[in-house]
C-alpha cells in the first residue's frame, strides 16, 4: 500500500508535469528573460506580522532590465483581533547574474503602497514604503520557473508592527 | 506527512529541472572493414564531421568505416533523393556493427518545417549537440524570435546556431546580417563606448527565409577571436524594418564546447 502522500493529486501533477519535461526530444527553442517577454506568477509567503498570497506580473524590457507589478493580500487569523491588508508594490528589476540557461538572480527596488486594519480597530490605515530585495529565478520546464524572492520594506508613516517589515515569497512564473 | 510531501515535490521538481536533450541517433560502424549505408534514393553528399572516419560513395551506397576502435563520435550528415531528403547520425565505432544498414525515409531535422537553404556539413556539426543551449541570448519582436542555442568551436572558426520562429502569417526573410567583435573602452551609464572589429563570416546560409508560422535552425561561423566583451549580431529583414541585435557575452563564446577533429 502505497503512502498518502504519494497519491496526492499535486505529487502527481508535480509527476506528470516531470514526465512531460524530460521527455520532448526535439522541442522548439524558447527565449527566457530578454526583451519582450511577459510573466505572471502565482507567490505565496509571509511578512514579519502574517502569511500573504499573491500574484505578479512582469515584463521584461532588455535582457537585464523588467518591470514589475506584485500585488497580495494577508490576512492572520486571530479568535478577536483578525489581522487584513492589502498591498501593491510596482517595482523596476535587474538581473544581476545568469547562467544563460535557467538560473537568474535580480535585485528589485520599488514601492510598496499597503492598506492594513485590525477588527479591534474598525478603521484600516493606508501606509507607503520602499522596498529593495532580491530574487532568484530557477527554470523548470519550459517557459515554467520557480521564483523565491525577500524584500526588506521600510515605511514612510508610522505603523503599530514597526516601520521596517520584510517578506519573503515563493511562487510559480509562466513566461509568454 | 507534508514535509514528506514537500520534500519529495522539491525532489521531482529537481529532477524535472535535469535539460533533456534531443535523441540523435547513435550508429555504430566497423572498424576493420566498412559498414554499407544502404539509402532509398541516391545519394547527393556526405559528409563526416571528423577526419577519423572514412567514406565512400556511389549511388544509394555509403561505405563508411573508423580508422581504429578509439576514434570519437563523429556526425555523418547525408542528402539524397530528388526531394533532398536529409539524414543525421552520430557515429562511433564498434566491432559488433552491422555489415549493412537499410536507411529509411528521412524525418526533417529542423523541428518546425520552413523554407531553408540545403543542408551544409556547419549544419551537421551540431547533430550531436543539445537542441538548445542558452535560452537569455535573442530577441522576440514584433512577431519574431531569434534564439542563439549553440556555440561550438571548431579548429579556427566559431559556429554559431539560430533559431529563428516566425509567428507571423508573412514570409520572413533576412538577407542582411552583420557580426561585429565588441570592447567597451568606457563603461559609464549612458556614457558607454565601445569599440567594434567588423567580422566576416566564413559561413552563412545562402538564403535565410522562414515561411510564415514556422521555425528553422540557421548556422553562422566567424573566426575565432578573444574579444573584450562579445559579439554583437545583427540580422535584418529584407521585406520589413525588422532588425534583430543580438549580444554574445564573450564568457559564453570562451567557454563554449569544442570539437576536437574536424575533415572541413
Amino acid at each position: 500500500m502505497m503512502p498518502r502522500s504519494y497519491r496526492s493529486p499535486y505529487l502527481l501533477a508535480l509527476l506528470l508535469i516531470w514526465l512531460v519535461g524530460a521527455s520532448p526530444a526535439g522541442a522548439t527553442p524558447l527565449l527566457r528573460n530578454v526583451g519582450g517577454i511577459y510573466g505572471v506568477a502565482l507567490e505565496g509567503g509571509f511578512s514579519t506580522i502574517s502569511p500573504l498570497g499573491g500574484a505578479s506580473w512582469s515584463y521584461a524590457l532588455s535582457k537585464h532590465w523588467y518591470l514589475q507589478a506584485h500585488l497580495a493580500a494577508a490576512y492572520r487569523a486571530h479568535k478577536r483581533n483578525p489581522y487584513y491588508g492589502a498591498m501593491l508594490q510596482p517595482a523596476v528589476g535587474y538581473v544581476l547574474w545568469s547562467d544563460e540557461r535557467r538560473y537568474f538572480l535580480s535585485g528589485l527596488a520599488g514601492m510598496s503602497m499597503l492598506y492594513e486594519s485590525r477588527k479591534k480597530n474598525k478603521q484600516g490605515a493606508f501606509n507607503a514604503g520602499l522596498i529593495l530585495g532580491a530574487g532568484l529565478e530557477v527554470s523548470l520546464i519550459g517557459q515554467l520557473s520557480l521564483l523565491i524572492s525577500g524584500a526588506p520594506t521600510v515605511f514612510f508613516l508610522k505603523r503599530t508592527y514597526g516601520q521596517i517589515d520584510f517578506c519573503m515569497a515563493a511562487g510559480l512564473k509562466l513566461s509568454f | 506527512m507534508y514535509i514528506r510531501t514537500l520534500a519529495l515535490s522539491i525532489a521531482l521538481v529537481t529532477l524535472s529541472s535535469i535539460p533533456s536533450y534531443a535523441n540523435e541517433e547513435q550508429v555504430s560502424v566497423l572498424y576493420n572493414k566498412f559498414t554499407t549505408f544502404l539509402f532509398t534514393k541516391d545519394i547527393v553528399e556526405a559528409k563526416i564531421s571528423s577526419a577519423d572516419y572514412k567514406l565512400e560513395m556511389s549511388g544509394r551506397y555509403l561505405l563508411v568505416r573508423a580508422r581504429n576502435a578509439q576514434v570519437a563520435t563523429a556526425s555523418l550528415f547525408v542528402v539524397y533523393g530528388k526531394e533532398k531528403h536529409s539524414y543525421v547520425a552520430a557515429l562511433y565505432p564498434s566491432n559488433k556493427a552491422p555489415l549493412k544498414r537499410h536507411i529509411q525515409e528521412s524525418v526533417p531535422v529542423a523541428p518546425v518545417a520552413a523554407e531553408a537553404a540545403p543542408k551544409h556539413i556547419a549544419e551537421a556539426l551540431f547533430a550531436n549537440s543539445p537542441a538548445q543551449e542558452y535560452y537569455s541570448i535573442g530577441m522576440k519582436r514584433q512577431g519574431g524570435e531569434v534564439i542563439l542555442t549553440n556555440i561550438l568551436h571548431v579548429a579556427q572558426d566559431t559556429y554559431l546556431r539560430f533559431f529563428i520562429y516566425n509567428r507571423t502569417s508573412i514570409p520572413f526573410t533576412v538577407p542582411y546580417h552583420s557580426f561585429e567583435n565588441v570592447t567597451y573602452t568606457s563603461r559609464v551609464p549612458f556614457f558607454a563606448k565601445k569599440k567594434k572589429k567588423s567580422v566576416e563570416t566564413t559561413y552563412a546560409p545562402a538564403t535565410l527565409k522562414v515561411a510564415a508560422k514556422s521555425g528553422a535552425y540557421f548556422v553562422f561561423s566567424v573566426p575565432t577571436y578573444a574579444s573584450g566583451d562579445g559579439l554583437d549580431v545583427f540580422l535584418g529583414e529584407g521585406s520589413g524594418e525588422r532588425g534583430f541585435h543580438i549580444f554574445v557575452p564573450s564568457k559564453l563564446l570562451l567557454h563554449a564546447p569544442r570539437q576536437q577533429s574536424t575533415n572541413q
